[in-house]
């Protein structure tokens, strides 16, 4: 059982890196690039099928059809926000927007993969170390985690004794 | 004149100094081309160091947790409501890491510097910049009314939370997706007396349980809290409960608001 729960621990970080790789383009969203990328495909693709909708509506005058395209029209309106409006006016080529969001994708796959182990890493220690029991002999502080606010000293009634002690040399 | 009056004394006239400066500063700054405040940059990083070097001496040779509050008060002052609480050295990670990943990016010296002083510190005197610099600690501390002791299996589990914010931070900023942690910053509303409503909600929410629980923005949250607590452990002076010997009286764990003081594993005699 000891064996099993090692080689969980010590798989944990390569599970976490692996989960972190998968999530990179997801996550990637939130890079404006992506994200606006992702936007201008989006709309591509909507003006795409209105376009196609409006051609079929009118071919074929029925109502059903009209109304169909008026949904795609609507799609298409939706689509185009203020990001993507910014972007079509400016100078800035399609394939060369696309080109930059992938190699941030790409960037992302390894960035995630990174903080999936360095998450699984500190996971794996700091399961580890519940087992592990230092010696202590006194009460004694856990420098990692005191900040240092000097509450404890005046609890203290061995520093309060000599704290007197020091305040009454001080006065002599 | 008892010592004590003369350190409060003191401490109000190095408060009442640096404000002074700060005044000064503020009002006649030399400008750089770009028209960045080139003075006061450097007066803060100044100050930073002041102020580091003032906690440790109080922390750990002075022992003195009357001085350490004023000197919170003094920090929340100047780095948090006069400074608006940028640049701070928690934002400043995602700076540095942003430096590093993208050649382009320029860091500027005062930010590295913001960056690097408190973890210097906490590698000789342990988490100073955390007991009094901090302004964002020193709000939480100053609020803190009835601590409440945490379980241990939660504070535990919690303590994760800092680890997995540091790697995002990081990822994002040096992927240039935007800084995290600045826009997450619960208090910069309070500091600049601005912000939006879902703003100054989180911080008024989080002052509220910092009330009862002991920071808990630095404890579950704060990702510089990690590279401080990282060096910490190997510092050359750090606080002590007492210079004295420890008569287990426990007083000491129960003071603790942050579950920061374990109790003895052995036995007096030495034995488990």
């Amino acid at each position: 059982m000891r064996v099993l729960k090692r080689i969980a621990v010590l798989l944990l970080p390569l599970l976490a890196a692996a989960l972190g790789a998968v999530a990179g383009p997801t996550l990637a969203r939130v890079n404006d690039t992506v994200s606006l990328a992702d936007e201008v495909l989006a709309q591509e693709s909507a003006k795409k099928a209105s376009d196609k909708a409006s051609a079929a509506a009118r071919e074929s005058k029925t109502s059903e059809l009209a109304a169909k395209a008026r949904d795609r029209m609507a799609a298409f309106d939706r689509a185009t926000t203020d990001e993507v409006f910014a972007f079509v006016q400016s100078s800035r080529g399609r394939e060369d927007l696309l080109d930059e969001a992938r190699g941030i994708e790409r960037t992302f796959r390894w960035g995630t993969g990174l903080l999936g182990l360095w998450c699984g890493l500190v996971a794996a220690i700091r399961i580890a170390s519940v087992s592990r029991v230092p010696r202590r002999t006194d009460y004694e502080i856990e420098h990692r985690l005191c900040v240092a606010c000097g509450r404890c000293f005046r609890h203290c009634p061995r520093e309060r004794l000599r704290l007197k002690k020091v305040a009454e040399a001080a006065e002599v | 004149m008892t010592r004590r009056v003369r350190a409060t004394v003191v401490l109000a006239g190095s408060l009442a100094a640096m404000l002074g400066v700060a005044q000064s500063a503020w009002a006649a700054p030399l400008r750089s081309p770009g028209g960045s405040l080139i003075w006061s940059d450097t007066l803060h990083v100044i100050l930073l160091a002041v102020a580091l070097a003032v906690a440790a001496y109080l922390a750990i040779w002075r022992r003195s947790r009357r001085g350490l509050v004023w000197l919170s008060i003094a920090s929340l002052g100047y780095f948090g409501f006069y400074l608006g609480g940028c640049v701070c050295p928690v934002g400043s990670i995602q700076n540095v890491a942003a430096g590093l990943a993208d050649p382009t990016y320029t860091v500027p010296i005062t930010v590295v510097l913001v960056f690097a002083l408190p973890l210097v510190a906490a590698l000789l005197f342990g988490r100073v910049f955390c007991s009094s610099v901090c302004p964002l600690g020193a709000i939480q501390d100053l609020v803190l009314l009835r601590p409440v002791h945490l379980p241990l299996w939660l504070e535990y589990a919690l303590g994760f939370v800092p680890y997995v914010y540091l790697g995002l931070a990081v990822l994002l900023a040096a992927t240039g997706s935007g800084f995290i942690v600045c826009r997450m910053d619960p208090f910069v509303g309070f500091f600049r007396l601005d912000g939006s409503p879902q703003m100054l909600i989180t911080g008024g929410a989080l002052l509220a349980v910092s009330m009862i629980i002991g920071r808990p923005y630095c404890r579950f949250l704060c990702p510089y809290g990690v590279l401080l607590g990282m060096c910490s452990r190997v510092a050359r002076w750090r606080v002590r409960i007492t210079p004295d010997e420890c008569i287990r009286c426990r007083l000491c764990e129960k003071a603790c608001p942050f579950e920061a003081i374990r109790p003895p594993t052995v036995e007096e005699g030495g034995g488990p």
